[in-house]
Formats: C-alpha cells, sequence, structure tokens
C-alpha cells in the first residue's frame, strides 16, 4: 500500500485503528518528496528532524491510548509566508533569505495542538504576488500533472506538493484567488474561508482587508479537516471574528436537492480565448447539480463590471503600505552598498525586491499620491461597499453561487499567459470573493485535455459549512 | 499621460532606484492604473460609505493587562548589525 495516496483523513483512520504508525505515514511522505522534489520544486525549507520528533511524540500519544487531534499524525506544509519559530521565513524573497521568526503564527500553534506534523514550507509567488509561483526567488514550482505548466499562485508550492502525494494537507493565504486558482490547475480542493474564520496573526500581510489563510487537500473531506484545524477567533489577530469560534460542521444533509443555486449574470458573456472546452466543462456540472435536485438560477451582480479595477486600487494601495515594513534595519536583507541612511533604505530594498513586487510598490504608491487617495483608494472602498451589498442581495434567496474557478487551464512556464486583457478576466471569478469577505471554494470537475479544471462554489460570510457540504454533494454526485 | 518627472518621484517616495528603462516603462504602467481610477469613477457612490474591513464587529479591543512580549534578544535577532542591545545603523545627526 502506497500510504502517501490515502486522503488525509484515511491515514488518520489508520492511524486510529493502529494500521500505521505516524512515522510510517512520515516516512512514506519523506520518500515520496526524495523522489519528485527535484521536478517539482515545492519546497523552500524543510524541517525533517522537527517532524520526526512529533511523529514519534504522536505515536506515543496513540500507544497510550489518549486522546489524539484533528490531524494527528498528518504531514502539513505551509506557505512561506507563516510564521513558524525558528524555522526560516522567506516570503518567496531574497529580503527574507534568512529570516528566522521570533514566533509562531496562531495556525502553526493550532497545528500543532492538534497533533499535526510541520513537513516543511512551501514556495510562493515573492510577497503572494503573482498567479503561478514564478516570481519567487527561490525557482519556480512546476505542475505535478504536467512539468512543463505552472501550478498556479501564488500558493503554487502547497497546491504541488498536495497534487504530488508529497503531503495530504496544506495551508495557502488568498488575496485574490491564490490558494483556489492553483487548486484549481493542480486538480486538487483549495478553500478561501470567509474573512475573519481564521487568525492571520503571523501571516505577512500582502494587502490586509482582503488577505484569508486557506486551504488545500485531495478532497473535500481533508479540506474541511484542515479547516476545522486552524478556525477559530483569535484577539490576536483585530480582524479575526467572534463568529469563527464554533464547528465548521459537515454533518447532516448533503445532498444538493433543494439547493438553491445562483449564476451571476456577468460571467455569461464573459470569454477568453480558447475557453469553450471549460465552458462545456462547467454547463456539464451545473447540469449534475440539477439533476440531483437543485434550483438553478441567473442573477444580477451588476457592480462586478468594477470588481477588478477595485481589488487592483485597493490591493496595490495596501501592498505599498505594507512592505514600507522592509528598511533594511530591524530585519531582512540590508545592502553592503550605502553611504547615507537613504542610500540603506533605497539600496537594500532594490537589491532584495522582485520586479512584480517593485511594479505593485510603485502601482501603490502613485494611487495613493498626493491628489490621488480620495478619489482612488477611498472611492475604491467605496465601490467594494457597492459589491459586498450585491452579494448581500444574490444570497438573500440563494444558497450558494457557482462558477468557474478560473477560465483557463494552467499554462506552459515562462510564458506571456494570453493576451493582458484574457489575464484580466481570468481574475474576475476569483477577486470579488474576497473584496466582499465571503467563502469560496474551487472543487475539481474534471479534465480539459488531459488538464484539470475547477469549479468554485462561492458562499455568504459564514457560510463556510454551506459550501462544503455543497462540495461534498458533487462530489458524490460526480463519484 | 504621466510625466518622467512624477515616476521618478514616485520611485524616490518608494525607496526604490530604477534603470532608465525601466522608468520609461513605468510611465506606461502608470496609464493603465490611471484606467483602472477612470473606470471606477464613474460609478455613483453617493452616500455609499467606504469598506475599510469586511466584518461587522469593527475593531474588537482587547482587555488591558500585561501582556507576552518579544525579548530584547528575539527583536535584535534578525538584524544585521546590533550593539548594547541596539538595532546599530550609520550616524545620521552630527
Amino acid at each position: 500500500m502506497d500510504i502517501t495516496s490515502l486522503k488525509g483523513w484515511e491515514m488518520r483512520e489508520k492511524l486510529i485503528k493502529k494500521e500505521i504508525s505516524s512515522t510510517e505515514i512520515l516516512s512514506a511522505h519523506l520518500s515520496k518528496i526524495d523522489k519528485i522534489e527535484k521536478d517539482i520544486n515545492a519546497f523552500i525549507t524543510m524541517d525533517k528532524e522537527n517532524a520526526l520528533k512529533t511523529a514519534k511524540r504522536v505515536d506515543e500519544k496513540l500507544q497510550k491510548g489518549e486522546k489524539l487531534g484533528i490531524i494527528a499524525g498528518l504531514p502539513v506544509g505551509l506557505k512561506d509566508n507563516i510564521l513558524t519559530k525558528n524555522l526560516r521565513t522567506t516570503c518567496g524573497s531574497r529580503m527574507l533569505e534568512n529570516f528566522n521568526p521570533p514566533y509562531d503564527a496562531t495556525v502553526v500553534r493550532k497545528i500543532v495542538e492538534e497533533d499535526g506534523i510541520i513537513l516543511g514550507k512551501t514556495n510562493m509567488d515573492e510577497f503572494a504576488m503573482g498567479g503561478s509561483t514564478e516570481t519567487s526567488y527561490f525557482g519556480n514550482t512546476r505542475n505535478p500533472k504536467d512539468l512543463t505548466r505552472v501550478p498556479g499562485g501564488s500558493s503554487g508550492g502547497s497546491a504541488a506538493a498536495v497534487a504530488a502525494n508529497a503531503l495530504p494537507l496544506a495551508l495557502g493565504t488568498d488575496t485574490g484567488g491564490s490558494v483556489r486558482q492553483p487548486a484549481s490547475f493542480c486538480g486538487i480542493v483549495g478553500m478561501k474561508p470567509t474573512y475573519g474564520l481564521v487568525s492571520r496573526y503571523g501571516v505577512v500581510p500582502m494587502s490586509n482587508s482582503l488577505d484569508q489563510i486557506g486551504v488545500f487537500g485531495r478532497d473535500v473531506r481533508d479540506a474541511h479537516m484542515m479547516l476545522q484545524t486552524v478556525t477559530g477567533y483569535d484577539p490576536l489577530d483585530a480582524t479575526s471574528s467572534k463568529r469563527a469560534d464554533r464547528d465548521i460542521s459537515i454533518e447532516g444533509i448533503d445532498s444538493l436537492k433543494g439547493l438553491r443555486i445562483a449564476l451571476p449574470e456577468q460571467y455569461k458573456d464573459l470569454r477568453i480565448t480558447g475557453d469553450e472546452k471549460i465552458q462545456e466543462r462547467f454547463k456539464e456540472t451545473v447540469k449534475v447539480f440539477e439533476d440531483a435536485g437543485a434550483i438553478v438560477e441567473y442573477v444580477s451582480l451588476p457592480s462586478l463590471q468594477y470588481a477588478l479595477e477595485t481589488y487592483y486600487v485597493i490591493m496595490a494601495s495596501e501592498v505599498t503600505t505594507n512592505l514600507s515594513r522592509f528598511d533594511g534595519i530591524r530585519f531582512g536583507y540590508r545592502t553592503e552598498n550605502y553611504e547615507t541612511l537613504d542610500e540603506l533604505y533605497t539600496n537594500s530594498r532594490t537589491e532584495a525586491f522582485g520586479e512584480e513586487t517593485k511594479r505593485r510598490i510603485m502601482m501603490g504608491n502613485y494611487a495613493l499620491s498626493a491628489g490621488h487617495q480620495d478619489q482612488s483608494y477611498k472611492k475604491a472602498l467605496r465601490v467594494r461597499t457597492l459589491i459586498k451589498q450585491d452579494y448581500e442581495n444574490a444570497f438573500k434567496d440563494h444558497d450558494i453561487i457557482l462558477s468557474l474557478t478560473a477560465p483557463m487551464l494552467p499554462f506552459k512556464l515562462d510564458s506571456i499567459i494570453n493576451s493582458p486583457v484574457d489575464m484580466y478576466k481570468a481574475d474576475l471569478y476569483t477577486v470579488p470573493v474576497n473584496l466582499a469577505g465571503l467563502c469560496g471554494i474551487s472543487i475539481p470537475m474534471g479534465d480539459v485535455d488531459n488538464l484539470p479544471v475547477g469549479l468554485q462554489i462561492t458562499g455568504p460570510r459564514f457560510g463556510d459549512s454551506t459550501i462544503l457540504k455543497a462540495g461534498l454533494g458533487y462530489e458524490r454526485a460526480v463519484r | 499621460m504621466i510625466t518622467r518627472d512624477q515616476v521618478v518621484h514616485i520611485s524616490s517616495i518608494s525607496k526604490l532606484k530604477f534603470t532608465d528603462e525601466e522608468l520609461d516603462e513605468f510611465t506606461e504602467k502608470f496609464d493603465q492604473v490611471i484606467g483602472f481610477l477612470e473606470k471606477i469613477k464613474e460609478v455613483d457612490t453617493e452616500n455609499v460609505e467606504p469598506t475599510f474591513t469586511i466584518n461587522e464587529e469593527d475593531g474588537i479591543m482587547k482587555e488591558n493587562g500585561e501582556n507576552q512580549t518579544l525579548s530584547r534578544e528575539e527583536v535584535l535577532e534578525n538584524t544585521v548589525e546590533s550593539q548594547y542591545g541596539y538595532f546599530k545603523i550609520i550616524k545620521v545627526v552630527e
């Protein structure tokens, strides 16, 4: 039996029945990683030693008959923008190449409490900016389904590791689709929970009002298990919600019968070059829901037409502000080439930030610079209110929204993806979910030209159980 | 169209240096930002409040009390140079 090909929940069941040990689960994954990592490059830093220690501790607990946590004995990967005490955290940047965090993120503490085994830090686009994991200072990650293609991004290392059976579970972060899009590209499940459900304490921020930790698994049940581990109110994160303090239950009915589904009219005519087969697959998938008794209706979300512009203005403005903390003084890269304090700042930043990061800092500073702030950032925040209201209206009479996750297949490494206009449209499925603070999950809906495509299920704020159950219902319907 | 001088100004407040060619590219890229701003300007947002944060429970206050913070050693662990328990930088005043 190849342990790594099991789902996380299956590994856990076998562990509890003492059919396999935690150490065996870990060794199986370590050999897998040895075999494939040179091709995939999913990890930036591994932590074998601590992982082995933790696995032994879980085995001891099991022998003594102590209660085991939700993800006991399961190897977990963390995107490398989640702080781990004394384990290097780079954000995929030269800026933090040697950064050793002095504290753990809240989610790290929770994984340890639930007996998970943190195995390593996964590759990502620099400071989570990008959609292909190609802007990492530590080299690009390849898609395990086709090594000539990107895994998506920015959480591409986590997605690729789970898809390649190098890990059953992983965390990523999602600011505009950075968990859902790589899940779609790698053929796994990726979920961005409701904003406020999972603590962001100890996550290097990109765009604070949009960032949310998300989870990866090879099926909905695994994604749920990972989510249940990390969810909960955290006083250390001022944007954490008290409504997060409860079970995200997937018990009970997961039948699709009577489920009220909305399809946004605005996506009907949103087409990109070469998306015919993907659109066809989406239609077939909607039919699966209908055949199982769901009620499907079109709804209008008129403000969606402004979602992308709104997103870019808010994101770039917040990115600029966040990245101003990198001054070369307290932590991070410091240039050797300076004579004045100003040169220290400027040369450290110029030498250590990558191209895309610099571009976004510049865009944000332009949008925020004198005379622009009221017309740009605050204006975008007002349009954001309208987008949020459109969704609130749609969810009055509907349980979930169905759409594509991305209207494209994983593209070739080092390629310019379609036209800039197509790229721009491609984000339009995932970005609004962050703007409105909703929850969304990407679930594989089969292959097109032997490459995976994802279905996105969007739910209202704190509708996380609803979308997970709809996902389970869909998995059952197509099994 | 944004001028070259404006681009230089933005790079200076961003504390970033660029080559001449890179600066030229930014004049084009900023046009895209202007395009974004023009598009959202179309929207009627009169009497619409801005959404700074999506949470309903805006700004939960912490209990006032003693909180654990990082030790001096931990804070200094990631700097390039420190002295007498402080970050060390070059002399900035005569």
